[in-house]
């Protein structure tokens, strides 16, 4: 085989770098405001994604004799995308509402810069499979009150303690409808990140 | 947008009128399994317009002509789910009708150590980014 100088690393002068994309995963309960909370600092409405899954569901329906069926269930994510200067593009990816699909987190996370943990105060427990699979995997996450209504009806304090959360984990007050409250989360989930790296 | 070019229009509800994984020839793994779904996707113009391709992957090369989108992106706009889509993105690649960019995914080795960590400089940059907004 003759032997060619291989052209494949090397791109075409007239084609521009693709942008490097990064990403913070957002994760809360239902209904806790991740959507309005991207929607608020995204390039993009906020686009939804499913992943389709064939799950077996046995023994709960059990008529008939069918003990074994399998059902498709999907599972939505929503995201947003933003776009930083020097060709930097920030996805922000929400993760699917409810705790039975935690599994597919990992490949949510894969390469995240860390997560940013919504939390309404009126049901703290929504947010406790976050708190837990971020802590128990080790990823930078800061944890955001969202206060409807821009009422904090909670010391933060009191939230931390509530979540069991360590004082080395980053709380603040957050406004998901709020562009620069949202701006500040984002901010202090990248901080973290590097802090982590730095220790 | 014509009929054939997007299977799934009006039909939200019932997103799907063929099984999702039909599409795929009912493969749902291989070198698109670890394929990130914020990885980008670009196809030459044109693209689109080469004979024997299925409505959807015509269809993502549509979307992703002369301009970067995410696998998520796709996933979207084509209602196909996320595992779907990257089977048929990697068999695009393959047949050299796009080009998928990694850069600052966890498949980079440029920005991320071997824990899958990424790169202090990265990370600057992304803050400075965020801050100016």
């Amino acid at each position: 085989m003759a032997s060619q100088p291989s052209n494949a690393a090397v791109a075409p002068s007239d084609t521009p770098l693709a942008p490097t994309v990064v990403k913070i995963v957002i994760a809360g309960g239902f209904a806790v405001g991740k959507t309005t909370f991207i929607g608020s600092i995204s390039d993009i409405d906020p686009l939804n994604t499913e992943a389709a899954m064939t799950e077996h569901s046995v023994g709960v329906d059990d008529a008939g004799g069918v003990t074994d069926r399998k059902t498709t269930t999907t599972v939505a994510m929503d995201f947003g995308r933003i776009a930083l200067p020097g060709a930097l593009w920030l996805y922000l990816f929400g993760t699917p509402g409810q705790d039975r699909f935690l599994f597919m987190w990992d490949d949510l996370v894969r390469g995240a810069i860390g997560a940013c943990v919504l939390v309404d105060t009126e049901r703290l427990d929504q947010c406790f499979p976050a708190v837990d699979y971020f802590e128990g995997k080790g990823i930078p996450f800061v944890v955001c009150v969202n206060c409807f209504d821009g009422v904090a009806r909670h010391k933060l304090e009191d939230v931390r303690e509530a979540l069991g959360v360590p004082p080395e984990v980053p709380m603040m007050y957050t406004d998901a409808r709020e562009r620069s409250a949202t701006k500040q989360a984002l901010i202090a989930v990248v901080q973290l990140a590097m802090q982590r790296l730095k220790s | 947008m014509t009929e054939t070019l997007d299977p799934y229009k009006g039909a939200d509800d019932e997103a799907y009128t063929v099984r999702p994984y039909a599409v795929t020839g009912g493969r749902v793994s291989g070198a698109s399994k670890g394929l990130p779904m914020e990885a980008l996707v670009q196809a030459d113009s044109g693209a689109q317009n080469a004979r024997g391709l299925t409505p959807e992957k015509r269809k993502i090369l549509q979307l992703a002509a002369g301009q970067y989108q995410s696998v998520a992106e796709l996933s979207a706009h084509t209602r196909l789910p996320l595992g779907v889509v990257r089977v048929l993105v990697t068999d695009l690649a393959e047949e050299k009708y796009l080009t998928i960019h990694t850069s600052g995914t966890a498949d980079d080795e440029a920005t991320h150590d071997a824990n899958g960590g990424l790169s202090l400089s990265l990370l600057e940059s992304v803050l400075d980014g965020i801050a100016a907004l």
